[in-house]
């Protein structure tokens, strides 16, 4: 096989985990993001020395073959197998990787006892079968989110991994981007200080539609806009934001209200296109989320608001509402401006807007890196799944499983899943108990 | 095409309140200092801001000054007639 190496996956992370392992207390902070303990420096050095990960990659569409050419770059990795039913997507992957052997039917690829590990990129209506398949058949495995199509389904896969020895990862990519979880900790040690409630939106300006060779094939290829095979903007984008929620409130919310429906794209889509809910928690603090397909204006922001200041997880930036870093000169400025510009002449200063321009960004990470404007989660060239992908290669080859890795897919799932019936039923929806599971916290 | 002639004079008189200007903008920043308990190191750190504050009030003045003089010379013209 002639796999390209010569441009190796970027370490940022790793050197990230080696610096807050040398830090005072980095083992407390560690103990916070405990899914990084699993992929040091150190462990990949062991495990690059032992041998590499036999990969087949069941799903070549467009996000399989994303994978195929992060996997590429994996120096502990070899992708061994691929499997697809549409032929197109099979000869394109395989051009891709030439030596590698091709399977229509992914339990002949799962029969295959050269491959320690099966990554599935596949639509939303079939993760939870080719999970649990995967896991039967001993096969380490990594997952597209979301967990899967329904709740009972996400049940059956976590019970599933529970009972099994395997590794399983979700491609949750922010739980490993540096950004994330340098914020994740930031907060954690009070940064902002208390967390009073949560907004996150994710605008796109884009029907979501590929193209179709012909009529037939429209629901294979367009399985996102079906309800069949896809959960719409809830699992497909919502997913991620609200992991980063439950992550960073470490508890899981209890109901949720919402609207969504067909707005723009009216073109037979089942799932709908715009969407807005409201998820609470147990003490009354609120997750606000949006999502619509048809203005990009808002972009994609991921706000958590402290008492004493706010961070953007998505921009990698906080701003705080006492700001010790803003000059005296400035703030006098502002004053002098708001008394002059922003004065209500029939009401006290309790009628005064308060405008966001007065905060000012300061970076999370403080190295130059396109972490801090949010381009390694959203730029086009790197979406940041590679770091996870080279993880769940180490741990095909040692065998050891990320931490609340599962468990925080399988609650951002459900979440969605949640708000998708809330929207549904057009009322409150809250957490059915047979899905709770000992992970969450309330 | 006359010459346009700038007296010592009036250099001096323009530089005298541009130096008037600059003091206001550092008294500004010195109260802010105060004010806000920043430390006193930032009247040297927010000098940029000092030299923006002193053209500004710089400009007001020439306004002021313009203005004064248009409403004078309306003044004497009239008296003149």
């Amino acid at each position: 096989m002639t796999n390209n190496r010569n441009e190796s996956i970027d370490m940022g992370l790793r050197n990230f985990i080696k610096t807050l392992g040398c830090m005072t207390g980095g083992t407390a902070l560690l103990a916070t993001t405990p899914w990084l303990t699993s992929c040091t420096p150190e462990k990949l050095e062991e495990a690059a020395r032992e041998r590499r990960a036999r990969i087949g990659v069941i799903g070549t569409g467009s996000r399989g073959q994303y994978h195929i050419h992060n996997l590429l770059k994996i120096q502990i990795a070899e992708i061994v197998a691929l499997c697809d039913i549409y032929q197109p997507n099979l000869d394109a992957a395989a051009k891709l990787v030439p030596g590698a052997r091709l399977y229509k039917d992914h339990r002949k690829l799962l029969e295959d006892k050269d491959i320690d590990g099966v990554i599935i990129a596949t639509p939303l209506g079939t993760h939870a079968a080719l999970t649990i398949d995967s896991l039967e058949a001993g096969k380490h495995t990594f997952c597209e989110k979301a967990m899967a199509l329904t709740m009972d389904q996400c049940k059956a896969v976590y019970d599933k991994y529970r009972d099994s020895d395997r590794v399983l990862f979700y491609c949750m990519q922010r739980m490993y981007d540096e950004k994330y979880v340098k914020a994740f900790q930031m907060i954690r040690t009070g940064l902002i200080g208390d967390i009073v409630g949560m907004r996150c939106h994710w605008f796109r300006n884009a029907d979501w539609r590929r193209e179709v060779p012909s009529p037939e094939l429209e629901r294979l290829i367009n399985w996102r806009l079906y309800r069949e095979n896809s959960a719409g903007l809830m699992t497909e984008l919502g997913s991620h934001q609200l992991e980063v929620c439950t992550l960073v409130a470490d508890k899981m919310p209890t109901r949720v209200a919402g609207f969504g429906d067909i707005v723009y794209w009216k073109d037979g889509r089942e799932v709908y296109d715009t969407v807005s809910l409201t998820y609470q928690f147990g003490d009354g603090r609120n997750i606000v989320y949006e999502s619509l397909i048809s203005n990009k204006f808002n972009g994609m922001e991921e706000q958590i608001l402290g008492k004493a200041g706010t961070v953007d997880l998505s921009k990698g930036v906080y701003y705080l509402e006492e700001d010790d870093l803003v000059f005296g000169v400035r703030q006098l400025l502002t004053q002098v401006r708001d008394g002059v510009f922003a004065a209500v002449p029939t009401a006290g200063p309790s009628w005064r807007p308060e405008l966001r321009d007065k905060y000012v960004p300061h970076a999370i990470l403080k190295q130059a890196s396109g972490a801090a404007t949010g381009q390694n989660m959203i730029g086009e060239q790197n979406d940041g799944s590679d770091i996870i992908l080279e993880a769940f290669c180490q741990s095909c080859i040692t065998g050891e499983r990320a931490r609340n890795v599962v468990e925080e897919c399988y609650s951002a799932t459900i979440l969605c899943l949640m708000g998708n019936q809330a929207m549904d039923e057009k009322r409150v929806v809250s957490l059915p108990e047979e899905y709770i599971i000992p992970y969450m916290k309330f | 095409m006359k010459d346009i002639v700038i007296t010592r004079k009036t250099i001096r008189r323009e530089l005298s309140i541009l130096g008037g200007c600059f003091l206001f903008a550092v008294l500004f920043d010195l109260f802010a200092i105060i004010k806000f308990g920043r430390p006193f190191v930032e009247l040297l750190t927010t000098i940029g801001y000092e030299l923006a504050i002193t053209l500004v009030v710089y400009l007001i003045t020439v306004l002021v000054r313009a203005l004064v003089w248009g409403i004078r010379a309306l003044f004497v013209r009239g008296k003149g007639k």
